[in-house]
């Protein structure tokens, strides 16, 4: 066999298909199967007719019995999946996969899904950091990215992505002037919406490119910041779920099936209640360290970072970024490319 | 040595390669053009069928054939050079040396046998299914690309897709 083999086009697609969902080690698994999945089914069938055919046989007189030659009636077992001379079963490897993943990817997809990904815009959009993708990427002995920033809209597409340096507001200027273009051109509105995990830092950047977007805080770090200060050692306390459940639900108010989350006022209240009930010595719940935080938290839903903008459905809220980072195939794929190249 | 006979096929398939490759060079001796060629050779699968088991069937596998400039001679009445500016005419070689390639598939791997040719202009020597080659063959019959080589080659089938599904 020479070395270099080839995939069926049915393979490609299966594979194009599956592995931005399970990743390569999965699809490999599941590659292995199917293709046992065909040996047994064969095997299967080849036994059933030596069952049938002995079987048949058998019925005959004992005189024909010890007249035929009995080793030769038997029929050869089934060979084994790997047997070369035999089944000749062979499955390629993770690697190879791999290899056949990223050079399809480039050579046909690539350009796809840049061009793809140019044309989406959003009403709602949001926006975030990641750092463990960056620290994927190595130049010689030291990172040339120090995250990875990507903008979402609203059906969770990945709508632009690029790496940056750090987290200040230089690297992301030229990205977002590149978005307002895209806007323009596409003959698009203004999205009325942006939800980021750092709101009042970003909210004078995006309103000077996107003057009449509200920048509101993303509800997912926001109830983050209130977790993390409890630290690891609350998770002990037995109300520490009921004490987490009341505060995410202090959050919404539930209109006709809706979640809204309520202006300001109320939505103050809302929490200072929550926090007044566990106050008690009794549950041991909230510690200095969580005070704290709530009065930093405070500021910004008195602020109205996390309320909903007014008269606009609030279904398009977009919740936590790192849920929708997991689901989202393209930037699975763009993942995969660059940790691997 | 065992690595080595991992990636071989059996002698029975190696045998099938052979005959079926003769087969097919008989066909399309000459200027001949046999319209009943098909370029897919599957194992008749019908072992099932007779009085005494015999699982040779099951095991061997589907076999490829690729000669455009026979199978499509409407369209490629003959092969272009893979070089560029070259504008001279390949001659004939026979099949690839090394016999069958393996081609990883979904349920059962396949094989692919493809023509070799020399240019003698430019003194290069390849393979039908090399992609410089395939780009310049006309676009239907690149239509339904089938297999897929890593990297380097693309292969293209049209006609013979529901075959292909059906018998595998």
């Amino acid at each position: 066999m020479l070395p270099k083999s080839g995939f069926t086009l049915e393979l490609v697609n299966e594979i194009m298909l599956s592995i931005p969902d399970i990743g390569v080690d999965k699809f490999f698994q599941r590659l292995h199967e199917y293709h046992i999945n065909q040996y047994l089914t064969l095997q299967q069938r080849y036994y059933e007719h030596c069952f049938q055919y002995i079987n048949k046989n058998s019925n005959s007189t004992l005189n024909n019995y010890f007249s035929s030659n009995v080793q030769q009636k038997i029929p050869p077992k089934f060979s084994k999946f790997e047997d070369s001379e035999g089944y000749q079963g062979n499955i390629p490897s993770a690697t190879l996969i791999r290899e056949c993943f990223l050079g399809y990817f480039e050579n046909h997809l690539e350009n796809f899904y840049d061009k793809w990904m140019r044309s989406l815009s959003g009403q709602v959009l949001s926006s975030d950091h990641t750092f463990k993708i960056a620290s994927f990427v190595w130049n010689l002995k030291n990172q040339p990215f120090g995250a990875f920033w990507a903008v979402l809209n609203e059906f969770h597409e990945v709508i632009t992505m690029a790496f940056v340096k750090d987290k200040s507001n230089n690297c992301i200027k030229p990205m977002l002037n590149g978005l307002k273009k895209r806007y323009d051109e596409l003959k698009k509105e203004y999205p009325w919406a942006w939800y980021s995990d750092q709101c009042c830092i970003d909210r004078k950047l995006i309103t000077s490119v996107f003057s009449n977007t509200e920048v509101k805080k993303d509800l997912f770090h926001f109830l983050d910041l209130y977790l993390r200060s409890m630290g690891k050692e609350a998770q002990g306390n037995i109300f520490y779920k009921q004490f987490i459940r009341e505060l995410r639900d202090a959050f919404f108010i539930i209109i006709g099936n809706k979640k809204i989350i309520p202006q300001p006022k109320i939505l103050e209240k809302r929490v200072v209640n929550v926090f007044e009930k566990y106050k008690d010595s009794k549950y041991g719940i909230i510690t200095d360290k969580l005070i704290k935080q709530h009065k930093d938290n405070l500021i910004h839903i008195k602020y109205g970072c996390i309320s909903d903008v007014d008269n606009k459905p609030s279904e398009l809220l977009i919740q936590g970024m790192y849920l929708i980072i997991i689901y989202n195939n393209l930037f699975f794929i763009y993942y995969l490319k660059k940790i691997f190249y | 040595m065992e690595q080595r006979n991992r990636n071989k096929y059996s002698t029975k398939q190696t045998i099938l390669v052979n005959t079926e490759s003769q087969k097919i060079m008989e066909a399309c001796k000459g200027d001949q053009v046999s319209r009943n060629i098909s370029e897919w050779y599957h194992p008749p699968n019908s072992s099932h069928r007779l009085l005494i088991p015999n699982p040779d069937d099951d095991y061997s596998l589907s076999i490829f054939f690729w000669r455009p400039e026979k199978f499509y001679n409407h369209y490629v009445s003959t092969i272009p050079c893979i070089t560029d500016s070259c504008t001279g005419k390949p001659k004939s070689k026979g099949w690839a040396d090394g016999g069958a390639r393996l081609i990883y598939g979904l349920k059962r791997n396949v094989l692919l046998r493809s023509w070799s040719y020399r240019c003698e202009t430019c003194g290069k020597t390849f393979y039908a299914h090399d992609e410089r080659v395939l780009q310049k063959l006309p676009n239907h019959v690149r239509l339904g690309k089938l297999l897929y080589l890593l990297k380097i080659y693309i292969i293209i089938i049209y006609n013979n897709i529901y075959f292909y599904f059906y018998n595998i």
